[in-house]
């Protein structure tokens, strides 16, 4: 397989997951948002203010010169069809699911059907936030929705804002894919 | 069979130059060496260089016989069994060479019998078990009390099996040390009433953390190498992933974790395509199966995957990624 000079990497997940911040956290640049006042029709559970209407984007310049693309989906089920525009020919997913959301779980299986092509093809890693806050769920009903839909991924109890919780969802990212690969 | 070794304390020059010399010399070494790069890697020596800081503190700390510290320093006079000068030099008193050698043959002498399983990549001999520390903490959690483990006298840990919570006591490096021990019986642990052991934790003010990061951290620092819960021949298969995120870990138990997600594999097999040493995966899936991550059988394994070792452009292209992440990780 041939890479382009442009590698694509996708965040997406549930509002108010923290898709906008883990990008920040590990851009070298100042990320571009497309965010937006919440009306009140949206703003649920999540402390935010503000939403991602279009997409975010963040980059990182590797060592040989090619960039490492970070996009950023909206969170909202109206705009899901930038999710899947933004997820083609990219290397990888990372999902983020606000794991206090009351829906947590059920916006969880939401993006699982919406990046299922990921999930089957060893490209996906989930991380469940604001667990630190307490009321969160553990992770074992984020497995059992993996488990019955067949799908084998890592999943992280994540801060995205912690830089090193970000960087371990992308490096479990490559270690899938080659484990995969070295099997074709 | 490689001895590893951690150098702490030294500045980035002085570590190039100490590698560059242990390649130099390596026909003069009697042992094969290999750095290591993360305290949580397995280690049999630590050289410290007391000269800095770091060094002089975690000197200062380390605990009495762990497993062999090496000072490295400008000074003759320091109060140490092991010297390495500096400068370093490549041979002669005090040199690299004279001291490796030299803690090299202390080394064998204090374990005269190493697991095989720790010496080759993918031997299925009879793996040797060593009692130790991992064992005293697994029987301190299997006692289902309140415990505490005490080390060199003091008490290091509270345990809290039924709260499943557990209470640390010393720093997370002495910590990472005291379950690196190699001898038996410098751990003990003693079942303590709820009363005193809540008022223990009161006065010393701790804050308790899930007791599966103990049990990980004694199963990937320890050196158990007996199969728990599985044996050598089964498909292991790891259910899930374990959280990494709240688990001290490294690149290897990422490579490790994705072989053993996607269909049951045998340790050996693992070990051998992944050229990761046999005691490096055995301590691994102990560890998942102390998270009760492992599900092993009988029926014969498929063959594991090559990990992380083909030449092609995603290799290039996954190692540069790496190395920016390691770059700004280290930021």
């Amino acid at each position: 397989m041939s890479y382009p000079q442009a590698i694509k990497l996708v965040v997406t997940g549930s509002m108010g997951a923290g898709k906008t911040t883990a990008i920040a956290t590990i851009s070298e640049i100042p990320p571009v948002v497309t965010d937006v006042l919440m009306t009140s029709e949206v703003a649920t559970s999540c402390d935010k203010t503000t939403t991602t209407v279009a997409m975010d984007y963040g980059e990182l310049t590797l060592d040989d010169g090619r960039k490492l693309l970070l996009f950023g989906t909206p969170g909202q089920r109206r705009y899901d069809y930038m999710c899947r525009i933004l997820a083609r020919g990219a290397l990888g997913v990372l999902m983020l699911v606000d794991g206090v959301a009351p829906d947590a779980l059920e916006e969880f299986e939401y993006f699982l059907g919406l990046f299922a092509d990921e999930a089957r093809t060893d490209s996906l890693v989930v991380g469940v936030t604001h667990l630190d806050r307490g009321s969160g769920r553990a992770l074992a009903p984020y497995h059992e929705i993996l488990d019955r839909n067949g799908v084998v991924c890592p999943v992280f109890s994540v801060d995205p804002r912690r830089r090193e919780h970000v960087i371990l969802m992308v490096e479990a990212l490559l270690a899938t894919l080659q484990s995969a690969a070295s099997q074709e | 069979m490689p001895l590893q070794m951690i150098l702490v304390g030294f500045d980035e020059r002085d570590q190039r130059y100490f590698r560059s010399v242990l390649e130099l010399i390596e026909s003069r070494l009697e042992e094969r060496w290999l750095p290591v790069n993360r305290v949580g890697d397995r280690y049999d020596v630590m050289i410290i260089d007391v000269d800095s800081e770091e060094g002089r503190t975690l000197w200062e700390r380390r605990p009495e016989g762990f497993p062999l510290a090496v000072a490295a320093a400008r000074a003759r006079d320091v109060a140490c069994e092991w010297l390495l000068a500096k400068p370093f030099r490549p041979l002669g008193p005090n040199s690299i060479a004279e001291t490796l050698n030299a803690a090299g043959r202390a080394l064998a002498s204090r374990r005269p019998a190493l697991p095989p399983a720790d010496s080759t990549f993918g031997q299925t001999q009879r793996l040797a078990p060593l009692a130790g520390v991992t064992e005293t903490v697994l029987k301190a959690v299997a006692s289902g009390a309140p415990a505490k483990i005490v080390h060199a006298g003091e008490v290091a840990l509270l345990l809290d099996p039924p709260g499943r919570r557990y209470y640390r006591r010393i720093s997370r490096e002495r910590l990472d040390l005291v379950l690196k021990d190699r001898r038996a019986g410098t751990v003990t642990f003693e079942v303590c009433p709820r009363i005193e052991f809540e008022t223990s934790i009161r006065e010393w003010d701790l804050k308790g953390k899930p007791i599966e990061r103990l049990l990980w951290l004694a199963f990937i620092l320890g050196h158990d190498l007996q199969p728990r819960g599985w044996a050598e021949n089964d498909g292991i298969r790891l259910r899930h992933w374990p959280d990494f995120a709240s688990l001290p870990h490294t690149a290897t138990h990422l490579r490790l974790a994705a072989a053993f997600t996607r269909h049951p594999v045998s340790v050996a097999d693992v070990a051998v395509t992944s050229r990761i040493l046999q005691g490096e995966v055995i301590r691994f899936v102990n560890a998942c199966a102390a998270l009760g991550l492992v599900e092993a059988s009988a029926a014969p394994a498929r063959a594991a995957p090559r990990v992380a070792m083909d030449e092609g452009e995603r290799t290039g292209l996954f190692r540069s990624i790496l190395r920016r992440l390691s770059q700004l990780g280290a930021a």
